[in-house]
Order: C-alpha cells, then sequence, then structure tokens
C-alpha cells in the first residue's frame, strides 16, 4: 500500500480542528463576595459600614462607605454580604450562616471600641454574624473585620474574639476608618 | 551446511561502547540449557557442544541492566557484543550500538530509570549536570535545564512535543516516566528539527526498540515507599516479530500524605494511572509504521498549609514553625485543594527508505484535561476553580539524506475554560496555529564534524477572553509571530582520548498566552498575575563549549560552559504595592520583559578508585542577570553538586551484581537574590544523604533485582529555593524505599 497522496498538511490539520477559540460566553460567578455591609442600630438609628470591590481582583480601588458613629453607644450589629458582580446584587449572608461551624467574623480596633458576639453555631461557638459594638469617648479609630474560613475555634482565645491561634483562610479582610464623636 | 549433531560452538567478545575496550566478568547465561560462561580479560566468552536451535541469552555485568538476546544458532557463531550505553538489540544477533550518547546530549541510563520508575519525570532527570526541578511539594514540578524552564523547554514525547498547561510551575508534565526507555536532554541541531517554544534545550523521552524476539517478554517494577506510604508498580509486555513488533505497559501509583522531618504535609497524596500501548510494522525492509497511544492520568493534593489567602495570612504564615492545617494524623485522602489531569496521545508514524533518503511523516493527536479545586464554600469544593481542556494536533513531513534533514511542520493547539467553574478564568481561550520548516545538515570532515541549522515558524493565534474590568464582556485578540532559529555547531576530537564542541544557537519563541492574556488569583504563587499585552517575542543567543574525555584511563571528564544572552527576557515581576480587595491585600505579579544574561556550567566527572570503587560527581550553577534592571533574575537554581561513591562486586553469597551507592546531594543558598524579588529570603544551604544496596538474585529462571535504600539517612529539616512548598513548610524527611526489578 502506497501511501503518499500528499494532501496540504495544513489543510488537513485543520479539517480535523476548529479554526476559533470557543467563545467565552456570560461570566456567571456565584459564590465572589464583592460587597460586606454592616448595619449599626441604636436606638431606633441605623448607621452603616460598606466595603465594596466591584472588580474583585482587578486594578480597581474598593469603595468604602463610613458613616459617622457616636461616642459611649451601643450599637447592635450585623453583617450581610452581596454579589454585586450579578445583577441583580446577590445576597451572600446564608452561605455563611448554613457554614456556620465553618466561618467566624474576628473584630480588632485601634481604639476604645469593643465588640463582643452575639450569635452561636450549632457547637456553642461564635460566627459573628450578629454583634455588639460599645464605643468609648469621641477619637478617630480604625477596625479590621475578618472572616475566617474553617477556623480552629476550640484553640485558645478564639471563641473569645482573638484571632491570633484561629489559623484557617481568610475570605474576608476589611479595614474601616471611623469617626467616633 | 552446519551439521546436525551438538557439536556447534558459540563464542564472542563482549567490549565497552564507549572505547572498545574488552570488558570482563560479564556473565552469559543460556536459559534453555542452563549454562553460564564469564568474559575473560580479554572480553572473550565460549560455549561448545551446543545443539541447534534457538536460545535465549541473559548478558549481565555490573552496572549494566541485565539484556536479553535471542539466538538462532545453526552453525559455529561468533557473536559481538556492545555494552554500557547500547542502545539497539536489532534481529540477528549484531550488537553494535549506533547511537553512542553524542556530545553535548546528556541522557538516563536504563539503570537509573529502573531505580527511579517511583520519581515524576522532573525528579528523575534533575539528577543531570546543569538540571533542576521547580515544583510545588515533592511530586509536583517541572524540569529545570540551564535556568530555562516551563515555556523555554520543550518536552518531546515518543516524537510528539508535549503540549498541556506547562506555563504554570505549579503544573507537572502529563508523561510517565515508565513509559520511557531512554530519557536525554539535548541541543544543536536535534533540537532544531522540533516546533515548540523551547530556548536551547529539549528533553526527549523514547519508548526505545523492541528486540527481536517471538516470545512474549516483559518487565516488572515494582517500588514502596515508607515516606507517603505508597507504591509504584509498572508493568510492561512486548513482543517482537520479524515484521511486527508491540508493546503494551501501564503505571500504578496511591501515595498518602507527606511527611516533613517534624510534621505531615497534610493534604499531600497522589494517584496515577497511566497506560501506553504501541505496535510496528514493516513492510520489505523499505516501509515502516508505527502507532503509539499514552494515556496519563493523575490526582495531585496540594498540601493545605500552602493555599493561604492575602498577605496577612501569607506573612504569619511564614513565621510559623508547623504550617497552617497541620494534623498529626496520616491520611490517603485527597480533599481540596487539588489537581486532577488527564492526557491522551495518539500518534501515527509512516518511514520510507528510498535511494533519495528517507520520508517520514508523523502525525499526532493529544487531549489534555486540567481541573484544580480549591477550598470553597457551599459545597463548592467539588466544583473545579479551573477547568481547562487542550486539544492539539501535529502533522510533520520529514526528509533526510545523508546528514541533510529537512522538514515541514504544523502544530495546531485549541484551549478552552469548560464553563463549570463559576470562577472568571485565569487562563483565556484560544487556538494557535504554528507552522514551520526546519533545515539541518550534517557533515564530518576528519576529525572536525559540523553541523548547521535554521528553522522558521510562523504562529498565528486568536484568543478570546472576559474583559478584566466589570461588567466582564467577552473580548478578542489576533496575533501573529515570525520566529526564526539558527545554528552552527563544531565539534572535533582531539586525540582519541578528547572531544571538545563550540556551539552557538539563536532562537526566538512569542510570548506565551499566559505571559500576555492571564487575570487573576493564581494560587500557585500566592499572588494575583496580570499579563501584559505589550509583549513582544523573546529572543535568545546561547553558546556552548564543551569538553569531554578521558584524563586517564580510570578518570573521566565532561565540562561545560555556557553564556545566554536575551532581547526581550520575559518574567514576571512582583510589584511593590499590594492589590486591595475584600479578602484584603494581595501581592501582584505582572509580566514584564528586559534584557538578560545567564551564565552557567556544568560538569560531571567519573573517577575509578580501584576495581570495585568508583566515583561520580556532579555540579551545576547558573548565574542569571536582569541587565535592564541591574536585578537578579528570580527562581534560577543555586550551586548544586552531587557526589556519588559506588561500591560493587560480582558476587556475594546468592547474589549477584552486589552494589552499595552512598549519595550527597549539596544545595547552596541562592546568593544572586534581591529583597524586591520576593516574600522571603531564599532558605539556607543544604546537604542530603542517600544510601542504597542493590543485589540480583542467582540461580532459577527468573532473577529479580532488589534494592533497598533510605533517603534523607540523618532526616534532615531543609527547604529548597525552586520548591514553592518552602514558603509554609519543610521539605521531605527520611524515606526507606524498597524496589524490585524483573525482567521475564
Amino acid at each position: 500500500m502506497k501511501i503518499f497522496k500528499l494532501l496540504p498538511l495544513a489543510l488537513v490539520s485543520v479539517v480535523l480542528f476548529s479554526c476559533e477559540p470557543n467563545d467565552p460566553g456570560h461570566d456567571h460567578v456565584e459564590e465572589l463576595i464583592t460587597t460586606l455591609n454592616v448595619d449599626l442600630e441604636s436606638g431606633g438609628s441605623t448607621v452603616t459600614l460598606n466595603f465594596q470591590d466591584a472588580d474583585g481582583d482587578g486594578g480597581n480601588a474598593p469603595v468604602i462607605t463610613v458613616d459617622k458613629l457616636a461616642a459611649n453607644t451601643t450599637y447592635t450589629g450585623s453583617i450581610t454580604l452581596f454579589n454585586a458582580s450579578e445583577t441583580p446584587a446577590e445576597e451572600l449572608t446564608a452561605e455563611i450562616f448554613d457554614e456556620a461551624e465553618d466561618h467566624q467574623f474576628f473584630f480588632a480596633t485601634t481604639g476604645a471600641s469593643m465588640f463582643a458576639y452575639s450569635d452561636q453555631d450549632n457547637n456553642g461557638n461564635p460566627v459573628g454574624l450578629s454583634f455588639e459594638l460599645t464605643t468609648g469617648d469621641a477619637g478617630m479609630e480604625s477596625y479590621t473585620i475578618t472572616l475566617r474560613h474553617q477556623p480552629e475555634k476550640s484553640a485558645t482565645g478564639v471563641s473569645g474574639g482573638d484571632i491570633s491561634n484561629a489559623g484557617g483562610e481568610t475570605d474576608i479582610e476589611v479595614v474601616f476608618d471611623v469617626t467616633v464623636e | 551446511m552446519a551439521a546436525q549433531t551438538c557439536l556447534l560452538t558459540l563464542d564472542g567478545r563482549v567490549t565497552d561502547s564507549h572505547d572498545q575496550s574488552p570488558m570482563e566478568d560479564v556473565s552469559i547465561y543460556i536459559t534453555e540449557v542452563g549454562a553460564e560462561q564469564w568474559t575473560d580479560a580479554r572480553g572473550k566468552f565460549s560455549f561448545e557442544n551446543l545443539c541447534p536451535g534457538t536460545y535465549h541469552a541473559l548478558v549481565q555485568h555490573i552496572g549494566c541492566p541485565s539484556e536479553r538476546i535471542l539466538i538462532e544458532l545453526f552453525a559455529d557463531t561468533t557473536l559481538s557484543l556492545t555494552l554500557e550505553h547500547h542502545e539497539n538489540m536489532l534481529h540477528e544477533v549484531d550488537v553494535h550500538d549506533e547511537h553512542e550518547q553524542a556530545i553535548n546530549e546528556q541522557r538516563l541510563s536504563v539503570l537509573t530509570l529502573d531505580n527511579s520508575a517511583a520519581k515524576s519525570l522532573a525528579a528523575s532527570v534533575s539528577g543531570l549536570a546543569g538540571v533542576s526541578m521547580l515544583g510545588n511539594g515533592a511530586d509536583i514540578g517541572l524540569p529545570v535545564v540551564h535556568g530555562l524552564s516551563g515555556n523555554r523547554l520543550t518536552l518531546v514525547n515518543n516524537g510528539v512535543v508535549h503540549t498541556g498547561q506547562q506555563w504554570g510551575a505549579d503544573h507537572s508534565p502529563e508523561i510517565d516516566l515508565n513509559s520511557a526507555s531512554k530519557v536525554s536532554i539535548v541541543s544543536g541541531a536535534a533540537a532544531m528539527r522540533y516546533p515548540g517554544t523551547h530556548m536551547g534545550g529539549i528533553v526527549i523521552l523514547e519508548s526505545g526498540p523492541i528486540p527481536f524476539d517471538p516470545h512474549i517478554h516483559g518487565k516488572i517494577r515494582s517500588t514502596a515507599e515508607s515516606n507517603g506510604r505508597g507504591g509504584t508498580f509498572n508493568g510492561q509486555l512486548y513482543k517482537g516479530l520479524e515484521t511486527l513488533q508491540w508493546r503494551v505497559g501501564g503505571t500504578l501509583k496511591h501515595y498518602g500524605d507527606r511527611r516533613a522531618p517534624k510534621y505531615f504535609l497534610n493534604n499531600t497524596g497522589m494517584r496515577q494511572a497511566h497506560a501506553n500501548a504501541e505496535l510496528r510494522k514493516q513492510w520489505d525492509n523499505t516501509l515502516e509504521w508505527e502507532g503509539k497511544y499514552n494515556f496519563f492520568s493523575a490526582q495531585y493534593g496540594v498540601m493545605r498549609g500552602s493555599h493561604i489567602g492575602n498577605l496577612t495570612d501569607l506573612e504569619s504564615a511564614f513565621s510559623r514553625e508547623v504550617p497552617f492545617f497541620t494534623d498529626s494524623v496520616f491520611s490517603y485522602e485527597i480533599e481540596a485543594p487539588r489537581q486532577w489531569v488527564q492526557h491522551h496521545q495518539l500518534k501515527s508514524g509512516l518511514k520510507k527508505h528510498t535511494a533519495f533518503g528517507t520520508l517520514e511523516w508523523y502525525i499526532a493527536g493529544q487531549r489534555d484535561q486540567r481541573r484544580e479545586y480549591d477550598v470553597r464554600r457551599s459545597g463548592r469544593s467539588d466544583i473545579p476553580a479551573l477547568s481547562l481542556l487542550q486539544y492539539s494536533i501535529q502533522n510533520e513531513l520529514l526528509w533526510s539524506n545523508n546528514g541533510l534533514e529537512t522538514g515541514y511542520q504544523f502544530l495546531g493547539r485549541n484551549n478552552w475554560n469548560v464553563p463549570e467553574t463559576g470562577i472568571t478564568p485565569l487562563l483565556p481561550n484560544f487556538t494557535a496555529f504554528t507552522n514551520g520548516g526546519f533545515v539541518a545538515l550534517d557533515h564530518s570532515m576528519g576529525i572536525y564534524d559540523l553541523e548547521f541549522g535554521a528553522r522558521y515558524d510562523y504562529t498565528f493565534r486568536s484568543i478570546a477572553k472576559l474583559s478584566n474590568s466589570v461588567p466582564r464582556v467577552p473580548v478578542y485578540y489576533d496575533d501573529n509571530y515570525h520566529n526564526l532559529s539558527l545554528l552552527g555547531r563544531v565539534s572535533r576530537n582531539l586525540g582519541d582520548k578528547w572531544q571538545m564542541l563550540a556551539e552557538s544557537s539563536l532562537r526566538q519563541r512569542p510570548p506565551e498566552i499566559n505571559e500576555m492574556y492571564s487575570f487573576g488569583l493564581h494560587q500557585g504563587v500566592s499572588g494575583i498575575e496580570e499579563g501584559n499585552l505589550e509583549l513582544k517575542q523573546e529572543s535568545g543567543l546561547k553558546s556552548t563549549l564543551q569538553l569531554r574525555g578521558k584524563v586517564n584511563e580510570k578518570f573521566h571528564l565532561d565540562v561545560r560552559a555556557y553564556t545566554h544572552f536575551f532581547d526581550g527576557y520575559i518574567y514576571l515581576q512582583p510589584q511593590q504595592t499590594f492589590r486591595l480587595t475584600i479578602r484584603g491585600a494581595f501581592p501582584v505579579f505582572t509580566y514584564e520583559q528586559c534584557d538578560a544574561r545567564l551564565l552557567g556550567s556544568d560538569a560531571v566527572i567519573k573517577y575509578e578508585l580501584s576495581e570495585h570503587l568508583n566515583f561520580e560527581s556532579t555540579w551545576g550553577y547558573v548565574y542569571g542577570m536582569n541587565t535592564t534592571e541591574d536585578l537578579p533574575l528570580n527562581f534560577m537554581p543555586p550551586l548544586n553538586i552531587q557526589n556519588n561513591l559506588g561500591y560493587e562486586i560480582p558476587q556475594w553469597k546468592n547474589w549477584r551484581n552486589v552494589n552499595v551507592s552512598v549519595m550527597h546531594r549539596y544545595s547552596a543558598q541562592q546568593w544572586n537574590w534581591d529583597a524586591s524579588l520576593d516574600l522571603i529570603a531564599p532558605p539556607e544551604s543544604y546537604h542530603l544523604f542517600d544510601i542504597h544496596l542493590g543485589a540480583t538474585l542467582k540461580g532459577g529462571n527468573f532473577k529479580p533485582k532488589f534494592r533497598v535504600g533510605i533517603e534523607n539517612i540523618f532526616n534532615t529539616s531543609y527547604r529548597d529555593y525552586l520548591n514553592r512548598q518552602r514558603y509554609f513548610a519543610d521539605a521531605l524527611g527520611r524515606n526507606f524505599t524498597l524496589s524490585w526489578v524483573q525482567n521475564f
């Protein structure tokens, strides 16, 4: 059997192959958290801290909006999470709540404010979607809110809100510069 | 006519293929007769009073893998056998080695391949001079040759340029080392012949010839290891008839968590399953066909403690004694983060010998599928975070005659992101087509051997990706490149003991898809990677000088020095400011281009201390500078030295070819480094020691070969500069190994 019918080799190959790359299609990103919203309610009125990074890993700087806080006040805090890259924006708070044992929020401050957890997972450890914030005297402070995925809640100090031994992966880490007046 | 009575003589001489010196103490064992003879000081042996017929002879010598030859004895016959770097055991009985290891080619011997059956491709070639491994953990890694890896190194598996996702340092090549019987690293005209984007070095794997023997034969290689509590099993069967030969084989690997001296590296288990099959047919001495199929599948666990989030997490990981997520319990389970990869390769090759030369036509197709899983919320850890599917086709037509070789090659690739991830892909969809042709000329003039080569490739690519900014819409790009390669090489014999080589080659490659169009968080580098649309093609000029030969009978030397100048060297540059996202701050890496200079040298020294004791030392060093910025090039291999002391005796009690070897490896701290290039300083230098004891069992028809060993005898804690896991954890601790090789 003599073989060589010399078809142009490129042609043979291209026929077996599509010339155009596949269309990337619609990007349906389900689990990206773009927005952290903290509502602080006291005496009927609510102030809000909001962090939004619409382009995820992209180069656009996040947009941070911070309301002023009153001094020496106890606020009831609640955190909600959104994916604003979808239209309409999708609330993702329930995903944290459903995997409460795998998540914990940590609150740190540079000033006199104090944070306390108001919620629990099935093992009696805190989650932090609901918390209490008590401000001190007037001044400027920085709050750092960190969400850890799969932390070691039973390690020393962790369930009290000390992040040092928590481990896990950081899913959220945002800093709010607040004015207490 | 031969007498029909049993008075035939079979004798012969065994010589070393390097220098044709006679080899003493070579055992020739004729299975059917159960008789054994040993060669004398002149390499001669003789069997007498044999009956006419077919015999299987087993040829064994210290330091050589045992070899089988088939002898059709119908008259007094004299054999001429050569050992060491033997290649072909073809047809009749003439066993002269045609393909001695060429200068500027480095090869893993069959013996080393047998001993490395449990290792990955990158790990096993890293023992050669000038070769290192860049990777992430013990099992995931790429070879680095003279400072070049990834997009700059081409892997050729059975004549087919391997296509996959080799742009990532955390992506192992999807090639089963055990399917190859010959692994070599070449440059020069041999490198000119292949398409692909290499810049001067190629790793070539070949399954090797199938010896002529009408009976089915095979080989088993099996290794058990204590570190990872796992094992590797490889089996092959082959049969070589006059005009039809076949071989099938497969490998299985199963490992659990690896262990550093002080803790487990949790989630570093690994599973692999591979298969290979080939069929060869010849017609009337002028036409041959071969078909080869390779299947590779693997699942790698990525150490949980190395998949860290933002900069805060990274910095606290760097200061930890024990990595995050370390568990004192061993497990075989592989959970997220993990990699799953599957690769198919099918090749058909036709070769026709004519009066005007040899014509060859190869066509090959590959399918590469890679899924990478991250730790994700809400049960999404079972949905891949990266899912890439790539098809490629290669089609080439070659003609060679008398030292002239020329060819036309087509390489097409189609890569896309399977839409199942729910994450904006790191790498875009693309198609790439390369048409190329080359000419290579080899000419001998007395003691000089000259080679010239020229190559031209035209690449056209179409890219479709989602925009980097929101809202994310599809964007399209096209690019095309003309790449030229030139090669000149002179090698010369100096007397009859030395050879010298001088070589200069120019190569160009297009900026790869990931270098231009990637975007997103790449867990493999713990940072956000951004491609650069402005990149132009990269050009490199490499000049090599090599000298090898014998200082005296006992002392062999092979030294090489090279310079490699780049224009448009593409590299990943860490940015000085970090990117703020909702997850915190991340390091950002962008692809840039610069002028670069690599200077390097490597050497192999072999010294025979006595009849039974030999010493081998391998050195390698490369110094890389970004001459535009006057900064070091990142992740260049530091100085490394490997010493091996081997002691072997022909027999002891029930054992033959008993050998003990002690290996010492030294890796220096990378001193050519700058703080702006990396998140932590390079790790300290380290020394590692291994010891192995091997022997072949005498008697009976099966002669199993066993080998026990201890790697990292002193359980040294160390970190390797080229291993990305070093940011988080120590490398492997002590490992006990037991292996069994059986030819049948």
